[in-house]
């Protein structure tokens, strides 16, 4: 301990962004005294600098490739969502209708009607699942 | 310092200003955030995975993750952070099932040339700066968690509020958490070999 202020607080305080000018003042006036100090301030300064000087590595570029291509096919899948919805709607009306037209399956009329609305249904079913999907490619 | 302020409050109102166009139908804006923050957020990712394959991975899941939560961006965060503690959790989701990462043994018998003892480096030693690799194997040591936030505060300048926001700690918490990384990473890097350290060498991340 020097002065009215101990080594631990002076190591603890010591980092913390938000120090008041005179705060700041009262702790490197300890340092200035105290030789334990002085080594620890030496030691966690080139600790500090080896940090920022760490190497940092480039993102490859099939990184960004596929970052880029997977948001634009969500977005593209997102701005198909309202369309989607609409097919859907005219899908479900053209297959009630075509039900409603020939409700008998056992005609030639009747059972291409229903086949058709089956038909319409499932490429409706198909285009919702679609426009459902996530890109993720994995690299690793 | 308030030099790094007006930056940082420059940069925000950009990415403000990316984030609206985004919002407004313009997906191509995203791709300015992309080229802006990839190489922080895959070298946060690489610092907790510790695999290239696996860092890249996560950083393309973090951006898609990003883009599709941006409508509920809420306009006073940062969007630096807020995408930071999104890279952030996906790394920690990936790593809770798999395996624990490479001990200080296991790299060094990967890499039998590395010895940090070698007469070279001692005798190379020329400031206080320290040995890269010996530092990035003491990094390799820590917890996940403890090194994430080490390496945000002290490779990357992040500020103690935004760490707060990107872990979801207390600022009490993430000081005391830090203190303890420090001395600890002190104490193993500067009292095992005397007080000077080496000279800077070679990085190695699988």
């Amino acid at each position: 301990m020097t002065g009215d202020i101990t080594c631990s607080v002076v190591r603890s305080e010591l980092d913390f962004d938000r120090l008041e000018p005179q705060q700041l003042l009262r702790l490197e006036g300890h340092i200035r005294v105290c030789k334990e100090c002085t080594l620890w301030r030496a030691q966690m300064l080139s600790l500090s600098n080896s940090m920022q000087n760490l190497d940092e590595y480039d993102v490859p570029d099939l990184v960004t490739r596929n970052i880029l291509h997977a948001v634009e096919k969500v977005s593209l899948q997102e701005n198909q969502i309202p369309a989607i919805w609409i097919y859907s709607f005219m899908a479900a009306a053209a297959a009630i209708y075509l039900f409603s037209a020939h409700d008998m399956v056992d005609s030639a009329d009747g059972s291409f009607s229903w086949l058709a609305s089956l038909l319409i249904l499932l490429a409706g079913k198909f285009l919702a699942e679609k426009t459902h999907s996530l890109p993720v490619k994995k690299l690793g | 310092m308030n030099h790094n302020r007006d930056d940082q409050s420059i940069n925000d109102q950009v990415d403000r200003n990316l984030i609206n166009l985004v919002l407004s139908g313009d997906h191509r804006a995203f791709e300015s955030l992309v080229r802006r923050y990839q190489k922080l957020v895959y070298n946060v990712v690489l610092q907790m995975v510790q695999s290239r394959d696996s860092a890249a991975d996560l950083t393309q899941e973090t951006f898609l993750k990003s883009y599709r939560s941006l409508a509920s961006f809420k306009p006073e965060l940062r969007f630096k952070p807020w995408l930071i503690r999104i890279a952030t959790n996906t790394a920690l989701n990936s790593l809770r099932d798999e395996k624990p990462h490479d001990s200080l043994d296991q790299i060094m018998e990967s890499d039998p040339c590395f010895d940090l003892t070698a007469p070279e480096n001692v005798e190379k030693q020329v400031e206080l700066t320290l040995a890269t690799q010996e530092l990035s194997v003491a990094l390799a040591e820590l917890p996940v968690r403890q090194r994430t936030i080490f390496v945000l505060r002290y490779q990357y300048d992040f500020s103690y509020d935004d760490i707060a926001q990107i872990t979801n700690e207390s600022i009490p918490a993430i000081k005391s958490m830090l203190f303890r990384t420090r001395e600890r990473l002190r104490k193993q890097l500067f009292e095992k070999n005397g007080t000077e350290p080496k000279k800077t060498v070679e990085r190695g991340i699988e």
